[in-house]
């Protein structure tokens, strides 16, 4: 088959590799029919993922036909259409059990820090992802999701990792009703947290980025307020007198690791790093948002640590959340809202490639050249 | 999305995270059995990078040694990799060019 190849920092190529088999009585091998590439897969492209190994292959939304199953499926038969959530989950563990699934305990056992996903380095299991042409599913009975008929592949695909991640972020706020929401990212995840908050309840939200384009597309996407932070003096207190003096109720990260806006944190971070990515955006939730407050994290960091201002956090009161998305447990929800139209996933799409064009889809993605927001690329294309 | 349907998702019970766990605790599938751990044989170590990986992974997590030596692995397979295309590139002209000198002599 074909696939996309990682080949050091900054380099990923399309190669033939050979075809996924069924290694475990619970996988399934689909045929991958759309892949799209998630900001986060940039951190992988950059080389800030620890144990990115040479070869792997990125991927980890994507939507699929079943192939072939293990002799312990039952839930999925040759032909089916599914698409699948990034996390890889046993549905049985003490996290699973719980509806964690994003802390499985089975899909990477060399790790107690994080569960297994798809194609996101050997920290995560060591997986190969979706942007291929076919891609080994462990335990199909769990995460997969069918496709209902009536709807198309791209309708759904996002259920796989950013809407689920958007709402989680949102939902994390604890936004009771209300509330003044800051999310800081107009990418793909910021901008389903910002139509989430509406859906759970805000009274106001406003979408923070410095990438004049995307903060277009949040405005009329989302129906959201913008601020582009590099426009003004200091983003916090811009912020705050903007939100009557106090700061906002709840501010969300949505951007992580590498991310702009500090030139400290990006040199600790991204040059030398002495700290897991650039953590400007935590610092800035912990100060902007009012004492008392819900910071929500939803941006990718890696290990082992980050300069977060905890102190000031802690004299705020502040209520900190953040995990990866436990995506199995949003995605029967929000297939209800896109089904009754509240939210259109598929709209953020502005690029579709075929799987051989994957390396210019990266550099327009990463470089955020054309109008960019979401490239998804088409494996049988 | 209308302005009434915002706040559709306002009480707590329409929310699929709250609470955050599920208790009690019921499994997503294969009934109250659960299947054994599962893992990915790709990719294996190998390599200095290799010797490194195995050596950070008997290091836990939480102590950063881990993840530099990790990072260190990276890199290094990174040049072992442009090391063995470069290799494979030299070795067909040198191959072409021992045939040539057989064949003539």
């Amino acid at each position: 088959m074909r696939a996309v190849v990682y080949r050091g920092p900054y380099d990923v190529e399309v190669a033939k590799k050979k075809d996924p088999a069924i290694e475990h009585p619970a996988d399934a091998i689909l045929q991958v029919t759309r892949a799209a590439i998630c900001g986060s897969d940039l951190h992988l492209l950059h080389g800030l993922v620890p144990d990115t190994r040479v070869g792997s292959t990125f991927g980890h939304e994507f939507t699929g036909i079943v192939e072939e199953v293990g002799p312990a499926v039952r839930a999925l038969k040759k032909g089916d259409r599914v698409v699948v959530p990034f996390n890889i989950a046993c549905g049985a563990c003490f996290y699973c059990s719980r509806n964690l699934t994003a802390c499985c305990e089975n899909s990477n056992p060399n790790s107690d820090v994080v569960g297994g996903c798809f194609g996101y380095s050997h920290t995560t299991g060591g997986y190969d992802g979706g942007q291929a042409q076919y891609v080994r599913v462990p335990y199909a009975d769990v995460g997969p999701m069918k496709i209902p008929d009536d709807m198309e592949d791209e309708q759904v695909l996002f259920l796989s990792d950013i809407l689920p991640t958007g709402y989680q972020a949102a939902e994390m706020g604890e936004i009771k009703g209300g509330e003044v929401v800051v999310v800081f990212g107009a990418g793909p995840v910021g901008l389903f947290t910002a139509k989430s908050a509406w859906l759970l309840g805000a009274g106001r939200v406003i979408v923070v980025d410095h990438v004049e384009y995307r903060l277009d597309f949040a405005r009329r996407y989302a129906g959201v307020e913008t601020v582009n932070f590099k426009k003004v003096d200091d983003i916090v207190m811009y912020l705050k007198e903007i939100c009557g003096g106090r700061g906002p109720d709840v501010c969300v990260d949505a951007v992580g690791m590498e991310a702009e806006g500090s030139t400290p944190h990006r040199l600790l971070g991204l040059k030398l790093k002495m700290e897991a990515g650039a953590a400007t955006v935590i610092g800035w939730c912990i100060d902007t948002v009012r004492k008392g407050g819900n910071v929500s994290i939803i941006g990718v960091y890696g290990p082992p640590w980050n300069f977060v201002p905890v102190g000031t956090a802690m004299n705020k009161g502040l209520t900190l959340r953040m995990n990866q998305c436990n995506v199995k447990r949003y995605m029967p929800h929000l297939l209800k809202h896109i089904r009754e139209g509240r939210i259109d996933a598929k709209a953020i799409i502005t690029h579709r490639f075929p799987l051989r064009q994957a390396k210019e889809a990266y550099r327009i993605f990463s470089d955020k050249r054309d109008g960019c927001v979401k490239c998804v690329l088409l494996p049988q294309a | 999305m209308t302005l009434q349907e915002r706040g559709v998702d306002l009480p707590p019970e329409r929310r699929p995270g709250v609470p955050m766990e599920k208790t009690p605790p019921r499994p997503l599938a294969h009934g109250e059995h659960s299947l054994p751990p599962v893992s990915s044989s790709l990719l294996p170590p190998r390599g200095v990078s290799g010797i490194l990986r195995r050596k950070a992974y008997r290091v836990p997590g939480h102590r950063p040694a881990h993840w530099m030596m990790l990072l260190l692995a990276d890199r290094i397979e990174v040049m072992e990799f442009k090391l063995r295309r470069l290799l494979r590139w030299l070795l067909l002209p040198a191959a072409a060019l021992f045939l040539l000198r057989v064949v003539r002599r």
